[in-house]
């Protein structure tokens, strides 16, 4: 009996089971320079060889730094893609001692990125330290609803020269209808660039989720406006095909239904939506992002102040960094993208300030959270808003300000207690039949094992239930109480009965005083202000039905 | 040149005459950052009148 119930319980491990152990993140290692190479030439070659070196082997040579100590080291430049022939002359010569691809170091947990230094919006939500736990974003897909982002070459247009690292899925062109959502305005681009820009590759700026897949939808033309409809049917063909998180950098000041119903069908298929608060310069929260199915987020500047454009409101869920340049671009948010204001195309890294700027910074924590093993959205939601650095008033900031480090750390957090939970359970279960099958045994007695039964149940089944119900669903705040030992209770009548309860009861309170102690609250939708007290009055209400059932178990015999 | 308050009433007027949103677009309008008035890119700000006024310049006119 205690072999079934351990091995029934077996499969029950399958979603808890942490990652398989993830490889150091890329970020901090080295990455060549195209078209930069460096050369060791032996000691004592004059400036003239030198010259003579470079002609002859098809490059340009200059010394590496004037620090006094007579070392030869070159740094050369040649055309990008003749890296490989040019070595290969290098090596042959005499007058080279070794001759390497120039590789550039970053500091440990630092993307070695040449812009990534002026992406303080990073470093402000902890980026690194959420990197540094192996949170990348990889294997979650972000939807992108906004003007197309310049990922593709064809005939038409050129994927923005930062991309070719990046992942992405099929999307589709609802201006246009057609399955190319290219970038004909330059917002997506950089909104796509926040939450997956090619890091760690030596050029360029950093993405935060950057391992993260960008399914670029285009609903806005090239003068960044669109219809509902085309919104409406972007969000379902998100919902559609697979995206687990979808970003809305766009609004308009009126709700419609359309759009609302469609929100509510992504969110009914386990999709967070992300959305941009607006730009009302302290006007209110504008549509989408104002309905219950949207997580608003209003804008911060580097100094960690509310933004001077950003809309506010009671449905602000969170502030993220979505810049400043008053002062200068080095206020901005840094990305690259493209831009057709001069009338060409025009590949390059600009500073841009917004709601749109913010709201992808959560998207891609959402997906960093998500790549650790959370994958319920409604959790997902709870962990942003446990994880933000307080800041008050709510309606500019509503939880606070985003927190990469904190919001990856008590997504950690939330798997390991998850299988710590389990294993628990499936050694009380087990110890509890062990002692109840010798006791039988000991008596002559043959009887199903009530009591452990109850134990597992109590311990496991409100989150075995809510995992399929969902983490936000009202059932959730029954489960996590102990009424239902309390009806059992007053309903028991034999002593087997009151063995079952007892053992339900010091299950649920088992379960529930572990949820208080850490603050897990499945069901934050409902009851925000009270989840807490409501553990912990339900964790001794639990406790008293377990000494009483206990009491009553031997009273009747 | 700040929009007259003689234009700005004829604006409005034409907006509850036609159902257009307060952008004196069509309602069901959506828009990169949600208004049309802040540029993200630039970080310039447009009044609203100046921005009906440069996509309808006949309403700058009675008649």
């Amino acid at each position: 009996m205690a072999g079934a119930l351990v091995v029934s319980g077996l499969p029950l491990l399958q979603p808890w089971l942490p990652a398989a152990p993830r490889p150091a993140p890329a970020v901090g290692q080295a990455a060549t320079v195209p078209g930069q190479i460096a050369v060791d030439a032996k000691d004592g070659v004059t400036p003239a060889e030198i010259q003579a070196l470079a002609a002859r082997c098809g490059l340009t040579l200059a010394e590496n730094s004037p620090a006094p100590g007579g070392a030869d080291l070159l740094a050369g430049t040649v055309a990008p893609g003749q890296e490989a022939a040019v070595l290969a002359k290098l090596r042959k010569d005499p007058l080279v001692e070794a001759a390497e691809p120039m590789f550039r170091y970053a500091a440990s947990g630092v993307p070695n990125d040449p812009l990534y230094s002026r992406q303080w919006n990073f470093r402000s939500v902890g980026a690194e330290q959420a990197w540094a736990r192996g949170a990348t974003g990889k294997g979650v897909t972000v939807a992108v609803i906004d003007t197309g982002v310049a990922f593709e070459n064809d005939a038409k247009c050129r994927q923005a020269r930062d991309f070719s690292g990046t992942r992405f899925t099929a999307g589709y062109d609802f201006v246009d209808d057609d399955a190319h959502p290219n970038d004909d305005n330059g917002h997506g681009t950089h909104v796509a660039g926040t939450i997956a820009e090619t890091t760690n590759n030596g050029e360029g700026a950093a993405g935060l989720a950057y391992e993260a897949t960008i399914m670029p939808l285009k609903v806005l033309d090239s003068f960044g406006s669109g219809t509902s409809a085309d919104i409406a049917d972007a969000i379902r063909y998100a919902a559609d095909h697979g995206a687990q998180i979808i970003n809305m950098s766009l609004g308009s000041p009126m709700p419609d239904q359309v759009t609302r119903k469609a929100c509510q069908y992504a969110a009914k298929k386990g999709v967070l939506i992300v959305c941009a608060a607006g730009n009302s310069q302290g006007g209110s929260v504008g549509y989408p992002a104002a309905f219950p199915e949207c997580l608003a987020v209003s804008a911060v500047d580097a100094s960690g102040g509310l933004s001077w454009y950003s809309s506010i409101g009671k449905e602000v869920d969170l502030a993220a960094p979505g810049g400043d340049t008053r002062e200068g671009d080095d206020g901005g948010i840094l990305q690259n993208t493209v831009d057709f204001d001069s009338g060409e195309w025009e590949d390059g890294y600009f500073a841009f300030q917004g709601t749109s700027m913010a709201s992808p910074h959560v998207a891609a924590v959402a997906a960093l959270a998500m790549s650790r093993g959370v994958t319920d959205p409604a959790e997902v939601r709870q962990l942003l808003l446990r994880g933000a650095q307080a800041k008050k008033p709510a309606e500019k900031y509503g939880a606070g300000v985003l927190s990469a480090a904190r919001t990856v750390q008590l997504a950690d957090a939330a798997r390991r207690d998850s299988l710590l939970r389990l294993l628990f359970t499936l050694v009380a279960g087990v110890l509890g039949l062990g002692v109840g099958a010798i006791r039988d045994r000991a008596r002559g007695l043959t009887r199903f094992p009530f009591a452990p039964l109850g134990l597992v149940l109590g311990l496991l089944g409100p989150d075995l239930i809510f995992g399929w119900l969902g983490f936000g669903t009202p059932v959730n705040i029954l489960l996590h109480s102990a009424l239902i030992p309390l009806y059992l209770l007053w309903e028991a009548e034999s002593q087997r009965v009151y063995r079952f309860v007892t053992a339900l009861a010091i299950g649920t309170f088992l379960h529930l005083a572990w949820d208080a102690a850490l603050g897990h609250v499945p069901f934050p939708d409902v009851i925000p202000a009270h989840a807490l007290p409501w553990l912990w009055v339900n964790v001794v209400v639990a406790l008293g039905v377990a000494l009483v059932a206990w009491r009553r178990s031997f009273a009747e015999g | 040149m700040p929009v007259d308050d003689e234009t700005k009433r004829r604006i409005d007027d034409w907006i509850r005459a036609n159902g257009r949103n307060q952008y004196g677009d069509a309602p069901d309008t959506v828009y990169a950052g949600g208004t049309p008035l802040f540029n993200e890119m630039t970080g310039r700000t447009l009044d609203r009148y100046d921005y009906i006024l440069k996509r309808h310049p006949e309403l700058k006119t009675s008649g």
